[in-house]
């Protein structure tokens, strides 16, 4: 799964979450400062990620840098589709 | 006597004993410290607006009293509200402020603060947080005043939503259907078992902070998903959650009332959420109950403080309940046992709201490219800006909200005022909030051209 294919993901989940289409998504948009997504979407949003994506997430350990843009995420769900972090 | 007056008899027998004030928002962070917690949620977004909130505490506040803040008022907000008679205490700022700390976390770590308030103890000084954790007990101790509440282990236990879920059951409270869950097996019952009623069903930390720390799931996908990552702790592992039907269009209520350190209790007011076109406006008072209703709350009021008093509580009770479409009142739904926002408004409401009059407790979430002034915010409001006197006007409760999320780098931040909308009718009242809003974002979208 390439970079692109990552951001397109975290865009239809984003969509999913916060009830509206979101269009093209440059990786430094804000995730709570631009999009407005606060804690209870996070649930939603990793919910909806694992589902899109397949993926099985370590949500537990999460710290809140990975959330601060589409940047930041897509960097931790790279890492984790790479199999980088366990 | 006044609320505070009634505050610090009822808490510490004596109406003319001096309060410090200081407003630990969302104390309930404090108390989830190594709680249970969703998944995911134990990610904490910037708190530096929450915690400037705490100027709220300037409204409060009587003459002879304290109101200990993050940092020095605007001048002009500070101005404005003496001019108009709605703040009289003495505020003081500590030296040593982090956007991401509590002002309690703040003046642990300010010398010179810590000093100032270890001069004040005189028999009949008093530390009144909005919510006692375990940083305002250091602190107490650090400046040798006592508190005007019960002890953090008390106040976290009573805060939780497994608390007064039980206590909803035990008083025979109407209750909307839900059930405790302790492990993860439960959870997953519960939730299986709300589903099958075909409910849409939420998920609620027991000691989350209010409005968050739960998750609503629309259907069954979402309850697989979430009980999918849940049930990787491990089925015996604590969660301590509450699970229960999610009721749609709802009118929201909450109360407000004092249970003294003999116990009694004294109901103080209720307030009703506004929604217009499904957007949550804020809170309405006075608000227009049925006598059945109202005298529900009374009752529940009475049987909620006493058992709080049972279990070791005193102090200011904030519940949220509702009305369900069908016209059932579920007179609670969750027990803050601490200060809230109607706490903050109780001064301004005795001194402004007289009879005939009509209020709309509103937030303004804004969207600012830069720090604006006070000054700026009256220029925009003009002459809708409350004068003490005529209405309508809309009196700026908390300023120090817009500016707080200001990030080191470019771009729009969020940012809140609290305003009270006070009008001649409810309408009226809706109808400035409205008005003020279309200004103040005009301001802020202004500010970033």
């Amino acid at each position: 799964m390439n970079r692109e294919q990552i951001v397109e993901h975290i865009r239809i989940a984003l969509s999913s979450v916060l009830n509206r289409e979101i269009g093209q998504l440059e990786e430094n948009v804000r995730l709570v400062e631009d999009l407005s997504l606060d804690s209870t979407s996070v649930i939603e949003l990793l919910m909806a990620l694992e589902d899109t994506m397949g993926l099985e997430l370590d949500v537990e350990d999460l710290q809140p840098e990975v959330f601060q843009t589409v940047g930041s995420l897509a960097d931790y769900l790279a890492a984790e589709v790479s199999g980088l972090v366990s | 006597m006044g609320f505070a007056e009634r505050l610090k008899r009822d808490l510490v027998q004596d109406e003319n004993a001096r309060f410090v004030y200081i407003n630990n928002f969302e104390v309930e962070r404090s108390w989830a410290v190594g709680e249970p917690k969703l998944p995911g949620a134990g990610i904490s977004f910037a708190s530096a607006t929450v915690n400037r909130m705490e100027e709220m505490g300037v409204l409060l506040a009587e003459s002879a009293d304290i109101v200990l803040l993050k940092a020095p008022m605007d001048s002009d907000y500070a101005a404005y509200l003496r001019a108009v008679d709605a703040s009289a205490g003495e505020v003081v700022a500590v030296e040593a402020s982090l956007p991401s700390r509590t002002v309690t976390e703040d003046a642990l770590e300010s010398p010179r603060t810590l000093d100032f308030l270890r001069g004040l103890a005189d028999g009949r000084t008093y530390l009144m947080p909005m919510g006692i954790s375990a940083a305002e007990e250091e602190l107490s101790q650090a400046v040798g005043l006592p508190l005007a509440g019960p002890r953090a282990e008390v106040c976290k236990r009573v805060n939780g939503k497994i608390y007064s879920r039980r206590l909803v059951d035990s008083l025979g409270l109407a209750a909307v259907p839900g059930v405790v869950c302790e492990t993860v097996a439960d959870l997953a019952a519960a939730v299986e078992a709300q589903c099958a009623r075909g409910d849409r069903v939420v998920v609620k930390e027991s000691l989350g902070v209010s409005g968050r720390g739960m998750v609503v799931l629309p259907d069954r996908a979402a309850a697989d998903r979430l009980l999918r990552l849940i049930g990787r702790r491990g089925q015996q592992t604590r969660v301590d959650m509450v699970v229960e039907s999610w009721i749609e269009d709802v009118t929201d209520l909450n109360y407000q009332f004092l249970v003294s350190r003999s116990g009694q209790v004294r109901f103080e007011a209720v307030k009703e959420a506004v929604l217009h076109n499904n957007v949550h406006q804020g809170h309405r008072f006075p608000v227009d109950l049925s006598e059945e209703h109202l005298g529900t709350l009374h009752e529940s009021a009475l049987l909620i403080g006493r058992a709080l008093h049972a279990d070791g509580y005193y102090g200011i009770v904030g519940v949220d309940a509702m009305i369900g479409p069908d016209g059932v009142l579920y007179p609670c739904l969750e027990i803050n046992a601490r200060f809230n926002m109607s706490t903050y408004q109780s001064r301004i409401a005795e001194r402004f709201l007289s009879a005939g009059r009509h209020a709309i407790a509103a937030t303004f979430n804004l969207k600012p490219s830069r720090a604006h002034s006070f000054a700026e915010v009256a220029a925009v409001l003009g002459r809708s800006i409350f004068d003490g006197t005529h209405i309508p006007g809309v009196l700026v409760n908390n300023f120090a909200t817009l500016n707080a999320g200001i990030g080191p780098g470019d771009g729009p931040f969020h940012g809140r005022i609290y305003g009270i909308c006070i009008a001649a009718d409810a309408g009226s009242a809706l109808a400035l909030r409205s008005r003020t809003e279309e200004r103040l974002r005009t301001l802020v979208a202004r500010g970033s051209s």
